[in-house]
């Protein structure tokens, strides 16, 4: 036995020697890389990834390093140093953090570089801190997601009413602000974070949007507290059925069966979004790799998901608007 | 016995796979086709084939998806704008002759616009406004050929995948102005309360979408594809961006 196993190591140790001459030797050869992106391996990261590099061509050399939340600080260093890129590419929120110690702790040497971040929730949040940090938020804007329904739907779409926790009030004012150009008033409801679990205040800020404010459609942002089964069975489902206005979901799973909570859902188109981040590492480029920091783009372009059998009142759709749409739920999705 | 048996299920197999495509499958000219609206790919394809069940056509989104499967499966015809064609047999040698020509109100080409907010765009100072476009041959493409059309050493674009992301670009303060074509402008007004002005210009057109073949494909499957195209509703024709069309 021991024989065997000495003789088939003799066997594999120059083939074990080969590999990793290759791999030193791929190291040197992609030491090159213009782009550095660090990424989880997921597949609506992939899709991204994938677009990014489709779009960039042969104009940059990208390279993507899996990092995920059993990568480490060092690993990512050790990246850095080997490939001393152009520009970072950070998607998600592991990433961003990991560098953002890596940077406070000193540890990083050599040049200043732009880093892209991507995909993270609240972006800017996260960013925070980093030297020459940009992105794109991960967060549909509100303004996207009612012009997209204001132009499927032949209800009016004039006032919308959103309930939300105290610590979101930067960003409700934020899309209060951008939705008054399209004329659209934004009136929100405020939850107390401490409190934002509870049923039945959830439950009369729900009412008070929809008999006092009289709101044409509702935004269900995605708060997990807020969004508890508990609250879904309690407050949602029975206040939403007797709802005659739109419902608007951040996340698909409130469409399907059996929660049906939502009409409509707009969420990233993830090959535009490469394209996007793409554009901006154009721009880098032309600018002899600098890029305005501080700067958080919004994600332009989205897929629209259609619920037509939603628990409530059906939406009522202008003619041909189903064309428009990506996914109907129970058709193509 | 054996081999006989063998024999007979192979034979079986040939006739169950075999006649559906003789009957359907090697006279129905294969279709690739490339024009961004806002009506999604997947629904044109189901709206075209209603229409048209002797072709096989299939639709796409993205210019870089179109690119790569006309690359690698070399399709009968493709419908799409003159420009993507000539751009992709620059580096390709693809062969396809022009079949059949779109038209809208009687011409080949297409008026531009652009639309900003509040303002009109001095089309004096272009090289220095940013211009959000659909993107027709990837950024770079579209930068050389805008900068062409409007005469200019180096353009600024932001480029799209979808008609509907060109107003977002305008929502955002992404670009200072989004080209469109005219007949689209409705379109946008009826979409946004935003403030648009048209800055009209003169010299920028785009030629209408065509139908390109392959020097192989035989006649018959050719007349297959014109009658198809001129069999289509008006309402159909208009979602791929025409109203009429012509032999070449």
């Amino acid at each position: 036995m021991q024989k065997n196993q000495f003789f088939r190591l003799r066997r594999t140790r120059p083939v074990c020697w080969f590999a990793l001459w290759m791999v030193l030797l791929c190291d040197v050869a992609v030491g090159q890389s213009d782009i550095l992106v660090f990424s989880p391996d997921i597949e609506h990261f992939d899709l991204v990834q994938e677009s990014l590099k489709q779009e960039l061509g042969e104009a940059c050399q990208v390279m993507v390093v899996p990092f995920d939340a059993l990568s480490t600080r060092a690993d990512m260093m050790r990246w850095i140093e080997l490939q001393d890129p152009h520009l970072l590419v950070l998607m998600g929120n592991y990433p961003i953090r990991a560098y953002k110690k890596l940077w406070r702790s000193g540890a990083l040497t050599g040049r200043l570089r732009p880093v892209i971040g991507l995909m993270a929730v609240y972006l800017d949040k996260e960013m925070n801190g980093i030297p020459m940090g940009t992105g794109i938020h991960y967060e549909v804007q509100a303004i996207t997601i009612f012009t997209h329904l204001r132009s499927l739907t032949t209800a009016p779409i004039r006032k919308v009413g959103v309930v939300y926790c105290e610590r979101l009030e930067p960003f409700i004012r934020h899309q209060r602000a951008a939705l008054q150009r399209e004329q659209i008033s934004l009136v929100g409801r405020m939850v107390p974070t401490t409190n934002k679990s509870n049923a039945y205040l959830l439950r009369r800020r729900l009412r008070e949007l929809i008999r006092r404010e009289n709101v044409d459609a509702l935004w269900l942002l995605n708060d997990s507290e807020l969004l508890r089964t508990e609250n879904i069975r309690r407050v949602w489902r029975p206040v939403l059925k007797r709802f005659n206005g739109a419902v608007v979901v951040g996340v698909d799973r409130l469409m399907r069966k059996p929660l049906d909570l939502g009409h409509f859902a707009v969420v990233p188109d993830h090959l535009a979004l490469g394209g996007q981040a793409a554009d901006l590492i154009w721009m880098a480029q032309q600018n002899d790799w600098q890029l305005p920091a501080g700067r958080y783009h919004a994600p332009i372009s989205v897929e629209k998901i259609l619920n037509r059998s939603n628990l409530g009142s059906p939406l009522a759709l202008r003619d041909g608007a189903a064309w428009e749409v990506d996914y109907i739920v129970g058709e193509n999705f | 016995m054996k081999w006989l048996g063998m024999k007979r299920i192979f034979l079986w197999c040939l006739l169950i796979g075999g006649l559906p495509a003789l009957c359907f499958g090697q006279q129905r000219p294969k279709v690739y086709a490339f024009l961004p609206s806002n009506v999604r790919p997947h629904a044109l394809q189901t709206l075209v084939g209603r229409e048209a069940p002797d072709v096989d056509i299939t639709f796409f989104g993205r210019f870089r998806e179109f690119e790569v499967q006309v690359l690698q499966n070399k399709p009968d015809a493709v419908l799409t704008f003159p420009m993507v064609v000539e751009y992709m047999s620059q580096s390709e040698s693809l062969g396809f002759k022009p079949l059949i020509q779109g038209l809208k109100n009687e011409k080949t080409d297409e008026p531009y616009v652009l639309l900003a907010v509040d303002r009109q765009i001095e089309v004096n100072a272009i090289d220095q406004t940013a211009i959000g476009v659909v993107s027709l041959m990837g950024r770079r493409q579209m930068g050389h050929f805008l900068a062409d059309k409007f005469k200019v050493g180096k353009i600024s674009i932001k480029t799209v995948t979808k008609l509907e992301d060109l107003l977002s670009l305008l929502q955002f303060e992404d670009v200072d102005a989004i080209l469109v074509p005219e007949s689209r402008l409705e379109y946008y007004k009826q979409r946004s309360k935003l403030n648009l002005v048209i800055t009209r210009l003169p010299d920028v057109s785009y030629r209408l979408p065509m139908m390109f073949v392959s020097p192989e494909l035989k006649e018959e499957s050719q007349k297959t594809l014109r009658e198809a195209l001129e069999k289509l509703e008006p309402k159909v024709s208009n979602l791929l961006g025409v109203d009429q069309w012509q032999n070449r």
